[in-house]
């Protein structure tokens, strides 16, 4: 089936079949930063934004999305422009295998999308669906509040 | 994993979405947030029809009624102006206990009610504020829409059966409410959850367990009954009163997580506490 949608501010149209996920449909077009895990909800590392929130794209038919808006982790900035999400957490060393940022990055743009200036407990909630077998939990959670500190990854980009 | 998912539908009626139902049989299934049915991904389903074209997503206060669409996500019902008020609270309370934000953005009030005939959290909160639901369905070649108190116990199972859920009608009024629950970590699936509210002079209790492979969710009448006199005035041993009541009416549901006095002496705690929260009264004393 063809599908139609904003991708990453661009149109884009797809031949995909009627039980392809999301993720696996990103993927398969070359953008492999949204992360296959759990596929079953539980993990946040296949996180992208559907019309502005946080959704799980293992847990989102292609076809759902036709007609929305899907941001991903490409679509926030790259090396030589990351946003400044992507920054902080480089900046706070809150990277290490890097397998769980792209989703709790994702989770935080959503975050501070509508709360620019958000509590610390919001952040951990924010990032409570993202479990992290490396880096833990203190250094991200720093990073989001160093932006919001600055309110820049508030602004749209 | 989809094994044999060939077809999908986004109909934009009533109408054409319980054709589809009827014409695919049980081959087919309504699809709404999808974090239950994707995450189970039934071998055999052959054809989803998604919900989300569909006029479902209206929260809409008129007199003494606030309808809320089945499509309303949990993420909404916790963040939605309409719902400030503190004879909704129960429901606020419920949908910020499930699973996390991506989640809350994805599932929807008409998917919480139809898996595990309506358990878990929201349906709790939903019986004790006296939900009823507007539901559609097929019957004859026509389709009939109804009106239908919020099932519980044995009812659930044949009342939803078939059935569209359209949207949640709870009354308004000048009562409180709350819901309490307990599960062994934030993540897990509540042990049991007992919602109060006050509403036109009573009490109302709805009361869930839940564990693996069954779930029971019941109203209590009589521990709501009690309750009702002690609106205006409560004797001194209020609580303890209310505890045997509870006990007397909870059923102790045994599962490889919890025995059934644990979960039963668990609920009454939590039935006291909703109910003190509901009388303007310390929870803890
Ligand atoms: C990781 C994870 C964590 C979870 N945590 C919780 C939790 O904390 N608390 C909790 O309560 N649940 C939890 N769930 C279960 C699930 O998210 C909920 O049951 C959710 O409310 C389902 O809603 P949905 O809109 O996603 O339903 P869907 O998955 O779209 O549908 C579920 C079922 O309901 C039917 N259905 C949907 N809408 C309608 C309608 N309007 N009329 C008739 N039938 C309909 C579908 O055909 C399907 O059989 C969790 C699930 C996952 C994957
Ligand atoms: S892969 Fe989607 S939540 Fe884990
Ligand atoms: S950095 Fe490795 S899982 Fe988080």
């Amino acid at each position: 089936m063809k599908i139609e949608l904003k991708l990453n501010g661009k149109d884009v149209a797809w031949d995909c079949a009627p039980h392809e996920f999301l993720t696996e449909a990103l993927r398969r077009h070359g953008l492999l930063g949204t992360k296959r895990g759990c596929e079953s909800g539980d993990c946040g590392a296949c996180s992208v934004l559907l019309d502005g929130e946080e959704v799980p794209s293992c847990l989102v038919l292609a076809a759902q999305a036709a007609g929305h808006e899907v941001t991903t982790i490409e679509g926030l900035g790259d090396f030589a422009g990351p946003h400044p999400l992507q920054k902080a957490f480089v900046d706070h060393t809150a990277i290490q295998c890097g397998f769980c940022t792209p989703g709790m990055v994702i989770a935080a743009k959503a975050l501070l999308d509508v709360e620019p200036r958000p509590s610390e407990h919001a952040v951990r909630e924010c990032l409570a669906g993202h479990p992290c077998r490396c880096t833990g939990y203190v250094k991200p959670i720093q990073a989001v509040l160093a932006v919001a500190a600055t309110n820049a990854g508030g602004e749209a980009r | 994993m989809y094994l044999a998912l060939e077809r999908y539908s986004r109909p934009s009626t009533v109408h054409e979405c319980l054709e589809l139902l009827h014409a695919q049989g049980g081959r087919a299934a309504l699809l709404s947030g999808g974090t239950d049915l994707h995450a189970r991904a039934d071998e055999a389903l052959t054809h989803v029809i998604d919900l989300q074209a569909l006029p479902l997503a209206e929260v809409r206060a008129s007199g003494d009624s606030l309808r809320l669409g089945a499509r309303v996500t949990l993420a909404r019902l916790r963040r939605e102006p309409a719902l400030a008020r503190p004879e909704l609270a129960a429901l606020r309370e419920a949908a910020g206990a499930y699973a996390v934000v991506a989640l809350q953005n994805r599932a929807t009030l008409g998917g919480r009610i139809m898996v595990d005939r309506g358990t878990e959290d929201v349906p709790t909160a939903l019986a004790a504020l006296g939900a009823e639901l507007a539901l559609a369905r097929r019957v004859d070649g026509q389709i009939v829409t109804e009106r239908e108190p919020y099932p519980v116990g044995q009812r659930a199972r044949a009342a939803l059966e078939g059935a569209l859920v359209c949207a949640v009608v709870l009354p308004l009024g000048t009562g409180k409410s709350a819901l309490r629950r307990f599960g062994r970590t934030a993540v897990d699936q509540p042990l049991a959850s007992v919602a109060a509210a006050s509403r036109a002079g009573a009490i109302h209790l709805a009361a869930n367990v839940q564990g693996p492979g069954a779930a029971d969710l019941r109203t209590l009448p009589r521990t709501g009954a009690l309750a009702s006199a002690w609106l205006a005035d409560r004797p001194a041993d209020w609580r303890a009163q209310a505890r045997v009541a509870l006990l007397g009416e909870l059923a102790a549901f045994e599962d490889p997580w919890a025995s059934g006095d644990y979960r039963r002496d668990l609920s009454a705690t939590l039935g006291v506490r909703a109910l003190a929260a509901v009388f303007g009264e310390p929870e803890i004393v």
